[in-house]
């Protein structure tokens, strides 16, 4: 791993109850569910959730975790047949999924960063910004502030964005680009760590801009997945490395890679 | 009441059988390419409860696989097209075999390939390993020249298999591919060509679209088609190859539950691989296993090798 020691805990096929169902924004729904308290669930984890009638399993950022009473939240878009099922059904539902899984945001070294005075940035655009929710919560708690810039499609989608305030300044962009909102900011100087998740557009803008002014971008990425554990080989990444480029598991060595290194293509 | 000694000397007589020599505690075997090497699936459990693990289909040489989108979902179904992203038989051989010996479990290397002389240089590297079975691929549908147009008619699947049974130490199994005309045949050939074992089947040949994009679902526009959508034909496969042959089947498509596994031993197979179950649930290995424990558990003396080619048609 480029960015420090991997977060490790083992990974289990548990139960959750959907607790609450709420409509944040246009199509975009926040749900939350019980399930164990004391998991060792790390911004930028996912759960990979069993849903009825659907063959595979589909891959949920964790928005949100109370540790103590095992509260879970997920903020999920509906956009395809499965994640319209999921944004359909009626608390008390119990469903089925793994977790914690993927290779989370390196909180200690995002937190050690902070620790001493340096600027740490979160660049997020439309549902990209569930896991960075988890960020910024987790941030807020240890008392420490950022900067967000966030990115809606619409005035219709805009969502969280208090939550986001309530850990640093933050600009948000409606309708155009969020990385337009960086030349400025980036004119006042730049952060030393920058973590970022949404549209490929967006990852692709930021890239490009990170190599150009010198910042230690983290990005969780996004694609479709079969097992979620790393074994079939089916969510594969395209990783540049010096000369050559790999494929890397987005399930298992991410979601979070160091955004330098993803070839968007 | 029974004790529990008994009780697990039962189940182990209930379940247990062997394939070409090799003795296996159940007849599940994970299928290639849904299990990598196993270690994934054993922080999740451990993977010595199956009868043998079949790896992710290994070339001579590391391979990439094909480009994202690799995956679909389809009614009761998935199709794939990684295209044998595997570390190679030296990469193999160095960073996962000692750790799948260490877990006790038979292990069958699946082997897959472009041209006849590199699929007898990996299963001659394979050989001197102690791998138990060797599985030869001739059925990928998901690479170009690769491996399945020997699948597809009876000379060349004999020509293939005769050509990797001269350099084989092993037990040698060819895995078949579901896209010809009459699998029998193929299976017959590579019986006289001297296999040891027919595995099948492999993925049919598939593909979806995308309406928004106009586009295919996978970067590689076609891939393999997977899960309980292709039990049906699985079946009937298996039941024509398992008639015709005098070495033993193993069947697989779209296993599920206890139940399918009990449909492929009577159609004729000797033992099952178990494949996009374990995508589709990864607890699939042990819940299959312990629907069959029950099933033994129901029917007292009941011997699940005798099951085998049971099916009545009178
Ligand atoms: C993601 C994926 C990868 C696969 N890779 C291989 C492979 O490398 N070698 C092989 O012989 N079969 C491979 N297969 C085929 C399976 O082993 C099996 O033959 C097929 O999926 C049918 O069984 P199932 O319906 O239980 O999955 C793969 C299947 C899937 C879904
Ligand atoms: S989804 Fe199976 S390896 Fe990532």
């Amino acid at each position: 791993m480029p960015y420090g020691q991997r977060a490790y805990s083992a990974p289990l096929d548990r139960s959750l109850i959907l607790l609450s169902r709420t409509s944040l924004a246009s199509e975009i729904f926040e749900l939350t569910f019980q399930t164990e308290p004391g998991l060792n669930l790390i911004p930028g984890h996912f759960v990979h959730l069993a849903l009825e009638s659907f063959p595979l399993r589909r891959p949920l950022s964790v928005a949100g975790y109370e540790s103590g009473s095992g509260v879970l939240t997920l903020i999920v878009q509906d956009v395809g047949k499965g994640s319209h099922a999921l944004c359909g059904l009626e608390p008390r539902t119990c469903l089925r999924g793994l977790l914690p899984l993927g290779t989370p945001f390196p909180m200690e070294r995002v937190m050690q960063a902070l620790k001493e005075g340096r600027q740490v940035w979160v660049v997020g655009g439309g549902i990209g910004l569930a896991p960075l929710l988890f960020c910024v919560w987790k941030l807020g708690e240890a008392g420490f502030s950022v900067v967000n810039f966030l990115g809606f499609r619409d005035k219709e989608h805009v969502f969280k964005v208090r939550e986001f305030q309530d850990c640093g300044k933050t600009l948000v962009s409606i309708g155009g680009f969020v990385t337009d909102l960086l030349p400025e900011a980036l004119r006042e100087g730049s952060p030393d760590l920058l973590l970022a998740c949404g549209p490929t557009p967006m990852l692709r803008a930021l890239q490009k801009i990170c190599a150009e002014h010198k910042i230690d971008a983290l990005a969780s990425l996004e694609e479709r997945m079969g097992c979620g554990i790393g074994a079939c080989l089916v969510c594969s990444c395209k990783v540049q490395k010096r000369a050559s480029f790999d494929y890397q598991r987005v399930c298992k060595d991410g979601p979070v890679f160091d955004l330098a290194e993803v070839s968007f293509e | 009441m029974m004790i529990p000694q008994a009780a697990e000397d039962q189940a182990r007589i209930a379940l247990e059988t062997s394939l070409c020599g090799v003795r296996l505690k159940n007849p599940l075997i994970a299928a290639s390419g849904t299990f990598g090497f196993g270690r994934e699936y054993d922080e999740l459990y451990d993977i010595s409860c199956w009868g043998a693990v079949s790896v992710k289909g290994l070339t001579l040489k590391p391979r990439l696989g094909n480009p994202p989108s690799r995956i679909a979902e389809t009614p009761s179904g998935m199709l794939n097209s990684v295209g044998l992203q595997n570390p190679g038989v030296e990469g193999f051989i160095k960073e996962e075999l000692p750790w799948l010996l260490e877990k006790k479990v038979p292990i069958i290397a699946n082997v897959a390939g472009f041209a006849v002389e590199d699929y007898c240089e990996s299963v001659l590297r394979l050989s001197d390993t102690a791998i138990d079975i060797l599985e030869l691929n001739i059925s990928c549908p998901n690479v170009q020249c690769g491996g399945m147009h020997f699948g597809v008619s009876p000379q060349s699947a004999s020509a293939i298999t005769g050509a990797v049974r001269k350099v084989c130490k092993k037990p040698l199994m060819v895995k078949l591919s579901p896209n010809v005309s009459d699998i029998a045949a193929v299976a017959k050939a590579t019986e006289e060509a001297g296999a040891d074992a027919v595995s099948l089947i492999n993925t049919l040949t598939g593909m979806a679209v995308d309406t928004k994009t106009r586009r295919p679902t996978l970067a590689n526009i076609t891939g393999g088609l997977s899960g309980p959508a292709v039990k049906p034909v699985a079946l009937r496969m298996v039941w024509q190859a398992a008639s015709v042959l005098n070495i033993p089947t193993v069947g697989m498509g779209g296993i599920m539950t206890g139940d399918d596994v009990l449909q492929f031993m009577m159609v004729g197979a000797t033992a099952v691989m178990v494949g996009s179950a374990n995508i589709f649930d990864p607890m699939a290995g042990p819940r299959i296993l312990g629907e069959l424990l029950q099933y033994a558990d129901e029917n007292e003396g009941v011997k699940l090798s005798e099951l085998v080619g049971s099916l009545r048609t009178d």
